[in-house]
């Protein structure tokens, strides 16, 4: 593989940063769900609140019953992983079909998943597919540059969440530091003065969250 | 073999993984559908598919002949042996084409041959596809596939491998190439056949390519990176047809199409497959005169039979056809994909008169042929075997030499009274076995 | 024989600035038995690149592109003719079955039938007389009228409505021609005086092309420089061209010949 198109590059990031979007988001969502089970509170509002998302919900049932699997909404899981995969299938020649299938499967896990009792269960294959995924990105995907772009949505997408979330310092230079080696391998231009100012910040523990996100944002032009 | 059949659903599980499907647009909203496989083979042969590789090659030499003739210095016409009315009237002639030269004198590279076989067993071809024929790629997944369900069947029967379908065309494009990479250029994901593109740009290790993506610079065609380096073109597999190729000199409002594409092709500076124009010798009335053609290029008898058609346009086979009306099926030259086809047994009343004064008026827009009664295969439904109308498309490749792909894309209808298989109308498809003894 | 100075200008404004605009510009006369060019000049701006070629009927092309924004495009042709010989040589037999058959603007309906019927001389009558003919019935009951007809325009939505402009009289006398069979090609060219680009038909007969101006009623003449010729005004087209951008066009065209 010689040069890409920049709408490629753009696919194939997009495709990162969906995949990891269904993932961590899943994860927290699992999170939120056990806590659920004991609280009457509607704790899952700090949730929107986080990820920035209007609260269209109502109740925490209706939150556990939608904000996974509504179609129509365009913040829900399911959309996010249908971005994925419309991102995916664009990208057949680049990354080939068998990785492709692991996006497919995840998708119709999740569609599968909304028709159960125990969507928990159900909802856990998702996130093997995507692990599969990025498992069979690294194995059969030759080209370090794609490999990287891709890679680089993944990490960009992680550090965008975490600090939605507001972790703390030191889960977050773990996350900054995969991002910082990666980007660079992806032959793409990007804002150095945002990985600078990433730096200050982590390294000196003061992190202004939402400054920080907007910032995070313009790394790449893509 | 029986295992295979057990393991049909299977197959159709892997098929929906791997995301074999086409688009369709249904009350103006595309959709993805997938493309119905039925684990029961078509089963040629190893005679009966040597016949027809003659014939297909036969057939598709006199056809690449015939277009460089048309384009070139019209032999056929000056001799009579086709009215001119057929070529220059024809919505498949580019007079844009005129004078142009393809890459190594190809203008079919990727011929799309459709066959019924009669109950009688004869084989007759009913259409040829010299534009963009799709519809490879789903038997050669779907083999892939089958032999996962069923290692034993492939084991015991010698059934020609057909997953060599990239390699030939890749061979193709290499050939051709006037230097460059080789461009699988799709109109984009809301396309039909966007699984194929994608799929054979996978397996060809071609780019997939938009048409924004190219540009033409200095008589050459570049693939344009994201840091704005160029990549030259030496050969596209454009997957759009003729019209939308290039708004400079085609369809104008075409926004998939690369700007001035036709000007480095006829300068010699890229390969165009298939090439542009070929809609001429496609053409339902031109497919009447192929024998003919055979005979006149290469001085040799068709192998393969036309169905029995008839040109409304000759005063003799008209009056046929207004006799014989509720015998015959009727074409409408200018449509594809299964539309503007009519059994004449099923026009009654006001609606059979009108469109025979049509036919009366405009002759030229239609041919007529007899109603072959194709055989039967065998489908799968709810656990039971019935039989289905079935049709089969054969693949020709053209490079250094011309090749018969040794599978097909074998099409069946899901309702038991209709004989037409389109994937657009609802059919399914099977895998084609060609026997190697 | 005459020495003609020919300029052909064309300007073209935009209200808003356009760009990944590409051009193909069929504007550049060329030397044959008729006329023999012996200066010439073109100049384009803006664009990015420029590239020659020859169309399928063996006309000049210059095709190019300027995708920068830009808010005007200007084409200016000049040179100078030696305009002489009234007849042609064919050398090409094979482009002569392309025209006889009706191509898409001169499709024939009931109209044009109609007038065929009544005015076409018997098959004992040259091409060329029949194509004087047909050019004088046409003067008489075709009307020289702007506005009723736009390049759009088939020749027989011109015969319908009567009255058209030089690309509809062409139209319809190739129309009327190739109902017989007869080869006839459509031409683009410039006339002595100022104004725009002319349009006229050349019929062919015995081994030579003449020259028939429909809307003039007259035989094209050393006052006449060709620039192009093709099936119909579609393969003529003097600036044919795409672009992005919402903006309004406005287009200048002058065209002037003197006889030097």
């Amino acid at each position: 593989m010689g040069i890409i198109a920049l709408e490629r590059a753009s696919g194939l990031y997009w495709l990162g940063r969906y995949n990891e979007r269904v993932y961590t988001t899943l994860r927290e969502f699992f999170v939120g769900y056990d806590r659920m089970i004991d609280e009457s509170e509607d704790s899952y509002r700090e949730l929107c609140n986080m990820l920035d998302i209007p609260d269209v919900y109502g109740s925490k049932m209706e939150f556990i019953n939608r904000y996974p699997f509504d179609e129509n909404n365009v913040d829900s899981i399911i959309s996010n992983m249908t971005r994925a995969y419309d991102n995916a299938m664009v990208m057949r020649d680049v990354i080939g079909t068998e990785t492709i299938s692991y996006v497919e499967m995840a998708l119709s896990a999740i569609r599968k998943a909304k028709n159960t009792q125990a969507p928990l269960l159900e909802l856990q294959e998702v996130i093997d597919y995507i692990l599969a995924f990025w498992g069979y990105v690294d194995d059969s995907i030759d080209d370090r540059g794609i490999r990287s772009i891709i890679k680089a949505g993944r990490r960009v997408e992680r550090l965008d969440l975490y600090l939605r979330f507001e972790r703390p310092a030191s889960m977050l230079e773990r996350e900054f530091a995969k991002l910082k080696s990666r980007i660079k391998l992806t032959g793409l231009s990007y804002d150095e003065s945002v990985i600078d100012y990433l730096d200050r910040a982590i390294s000196e523990n003061k992190i202004n969250y939402s400054e920080a996100v907007l910032k995070l944002e313009n790394i790449l032009k893509l | 073999m029986n295992h295979l059949f057990d393991n049909s659903d299977a197959v159709n599980k892997l098929l929906e993984r791997y995301g074999v499907k086409f688009g369709i647009y249904k009350n103006g909203e595309f959709k993805e559908q997938l493309f119905p496989f039925d684990s029961i083979p078509r089963v040629i042969a190893k005679e009966e598919f040597d016949y027809l590789e003659k014939g297909l090659i036969q057939r598709v030499t006199a056809l690449n002949r015939f277009l460089a003739d048309i384009y070139g210095e019209k032999k056929i016409v000056k001799d009579g042996v086709i009215p001119e009315e057929f070529i220059f009237s024809s919505s498949g002639y580019m007079a844009e084409c005129e004078g142009t030269m393809p890459p190594k004198a190809i203008y079919s590279h990727i011929s799309g041959i459709d066959l019924v076989q009669a109950k009688d067993k004869t084989w007759y071809v009913l259409e040829d596809n010299l534009r963009v024929p799709s519809g490879a790629s789903y038997p050669m997944i779907a083999r892939d596939l089958c032999r996962r369900a069923s290692p034993s069947t492939f084991h015991d029967i010698p059934i020609a491998d057909n997953r060599n379908y990239a390699e030939l065309l890749k061979e193709v494009m290499d050939y051709v190439n006037t230097g460059g990479i080789n461009v699988i250029l799709t109109p984009g994901r809301y396309n039909a056949a966007y699984f194929e593109h994608s799929f054979l740009a996978e397996k060809t290790h071609s780019v997939l390519a938009t048409g924004q993506e190219l540009v033409v610079e200095n008589d050459y065609l570049y693939y344009t990176g994201c840091n704005n380096e160029k990549q030259k073109v030496g050969a596209v597999y454009r997957r759009i047809s003729d019209d939308y190729l290039d708004p400079m000199n085609f369809c104008a409002d075409s926004v998939i199409g690369v700007p001035h594409l036709y000007s480095v092709f006829k300068k010699g500076n890229v390969a165009l497959l298939n090439a542009p124009g070929n809609g001429v010798a496609d053409d339902k009335g031109i497919y009447y005169f192929v024998p003919k053609m055979i005979e006149y290029y290469l001085n040799e008898k068709s192998i393969l039979n036309n169905a029995p058609t008839y040109l409304p346009f000759y005063e003799e086979d008209r009056k046929y056809v207004l006799d014989n009306f509720d015998n015959l099926v009727i074409k409408d030259v200018a449509e594809a994909g299964g539309y503007g086809v009519v059994f004449g047994k099923d026009l009654k009343g006001q609606k059979k008169e009108d469109f025979i004064n049509l036919v009366k008026k405009e002759p030229r827009r239609f041919i007529a042929q007899e109603v072959i009664d194709f055989i039967d295969i065998d489908i799968m439904e709810n656990g039971e075997r019935v039989p289905r109308k079935a049709d089969l498309r054969a693949f020709v490749l053209t490079g250094q030499e011309v090749k018969v792909w040794k599978s097909g894309l074998t099409r069946f209808s899901r309702n038991p009274d209709s004989f037409v298989v389109n994937s657009s109308q609802g059919g399914g498809f099977k895998d084609t076995w060609v026997l190697l003894r | 024989m005459k020495l003609l100075r020919f300029r052909y200008e064309m300007t073209y404004t935009y209200d808003s600035p356009i760009n990944g605009h590409y051009f193909s510009l069929k504007c550049i006369p060329g030397t044959d038995c008729r006329q023999k060019i012996k200066e010439f000049d073109i100049a384009v701006s803006p664009y990015e690149y420029l590239s020659e070629e020859k169309d399928q009927f063996g006309n000049k092309m210059l095709i190019g592109s300027c995708i920068k924004p830009h808010e005007s495009f200007r084409v200016l042709v000049t040179g100078l003719a030696e305009s002489g010989v009234d007849i042609y040589e064919c050398t090409d037999d094979a482009q002569n079955i392309i025209m006889r058959n009706q191509s898409p603007y001169t499709i024939p309906g009931d109209a044009i039938r109609t007038f065929y019927e009544k005015h076409d001389l018997s098959e004992s009558a040259s091409a060329y007389e029949r194509a004087v003919n047909f050019m004088r019935k046409l003067h008489e009951e075709f009307a020289y009228e702007k506005g009723v007809t736009d390049i759009h325009t088939t020749a027989e939505e011109a015969m319908k409505k009567g009255g058209g402009v030089c690309q509809d009289y062409a139209h319809i006398l190739l129309s009327l021609l190739r109902i017989a069979g007869i080869p006839c090609r459509y031409v683009v060219g410039m006339m002595t005086g100022e104004g725009f680009s002319h349009a006229w038909v050349e019929v062919f007969c015995k081994g030579f092309w003449y020259g028939l101006d429909a809307t003039n009623n007259l035989l094209v003449s050393d006052e006449y420089i060709k620039i192009s010729h093709g099936r119909d005004y579609g393969d003529c087209i003097v600036n044919k061209g795409i672009y992005k951008g919402n903006a309004r066009e406005e287009q200048r065209i002058n065209v002037v010949v003197e006889v030097v």
